[in-house]
């Protein structure tokens, strides 16, 4: 163990002391010349860690101004041309709507930005419009539905309406009828939710979703 | 106040492990162990000192057979002195937040 770990160490010293090259600068060199000296796995580590920022403070030293500052603007360029792939990847995504399920509040082909992050943080919300991951057939696709309840809450329909724990729900956002084809009262399990597409009756359903197929919530129009 | 260099507690420790026997040539190696200063402070201070001239870095060949030369120090003659004024300015606390030798945190 302590071989391996004196191995290990003495590696990674002579990467960052000398890279690619034969040899490194005279501040790395030294402290590499010197890493005989230690003893045991932990004093070899810590004077190789000691090490290696000697090395960078050394190349750091090293060069000049001009590089040092194009250095800077190459960093700087790679972050920009990169940064937006993550955002896109981690924070804000491009979703097409991919049917009428939503009609009337989200038309079929339009492309809306989700937001990937915020109901991780703050959880979901009644009414928010969330896509979700489906498989059928082996084939992975994307629904957007709204959200109706939350775990624990109790979901049924009575005179073509929808109630959640025994009221009727306000759905101004709707167009046609209310309730959805073949309801079923249900208590909401928990780590899902129960969502329904707008376009009641013609959507359809998958409820409960579970909340790790939940991909994120709809924002805007773009 | 403007800082005055060469006062930090890792550096006046160095200077008296220099000062012990200021004509020998050290090894880095040793100095770390005499300071209890890790490798990462102790060589960007010998960096610093020799590139202002306090400090006299030199490669010497190893007696041991296999082993590659080793970087030596020495403190120059203008080091020396410097060195010795620092000390004599630390050592009396005159100052209430004035570095004390005894007391340097460990890197």
């Amino acid at each position: 163990m302590t071989g391996l770990v004196r191995r290990l160490a003495y590696r990674m010293l002579v990467l960052a002391v000398r890279g690619r090259r034969d040899r490194g600068g005279d501040w790395g060199e030294a402290v590499l010349a010197e890493f005989p000296g230690t003893s045991g796995g932990w004093q070899a580590l810590r004077w190789s860690v000691g090490g290696v920022r000697t090395a960078l403070r050394e190349r750091r030293a090293a060069r000049s101004r001009a590089a040092t500052l194009r250095r800077r603007i190459a960093v700087a360029a790679a972050v920009a041309v990169l940064a937006p792939f993550g955002v896109q990847h981690w924070l804000l995504t491009p979703v097409y709507v991919p049917s009428a399920a939503m009609a009337p509040t989200l038309a079929p082909g339009d492309r809306w930005l989700m937001d990937r992050v915020s109901f991780r943080l703050t959880g979901l919300r009644h009414a928010d419009v969330v896509a979700f991951a489906r498989v059928e057939q082996g084939r992975r696709f994307t629904a957007v539905r709204r959200v109706i309840g939350l775990a624990g809450d109790e979901i049924g329909c009575r005179d073509g309406a929808v109630l959640r724990n025994g009221a009727v729900l306000d759905e101004p956002y709707l167009a046609g009828p209310a309730a959805p084809a073949g309801c079923a009262p249900m208590t909401v399990p928990a780590g899902t939710v129960y969502v329904l597409g707008d376009a009641r009756g013609v959507a359809r359903e998958w409820s409960p979703v579970p909340l790790d197929r939940i991909e994120g919530r709809l924002l805007t129009r773009l | 106040m403007p800082r005055i260099p060469h006062t930090s507690p890792q550096t006046l420790r160095l200077f008296a492990a220099l000062l012990a026997d200021p004509t020998r040539r050290r090894y880095g190696y040793d100095l770390s162990r005499e300071t209890g200063l890790a490798s990462g402070t102790l060589y960007p201070i010998l960096m610093r000192l020799t590139r202002q001239r306090l400090l006299d870095a030199d490669w010497e060949a190893s007696t041991e057979p296999g082993r590659p030369p080793r970087h030596t120090y020495r403190l120059t003659a203008e080091g020396a002195a410097l060195a010795r004024e620092r000390l004599a300015a630390a050592r009396p606390p005159r100052r209430a937040a004035g570095p004390a030798l005894a007391t340097g945190a460990g890197a």
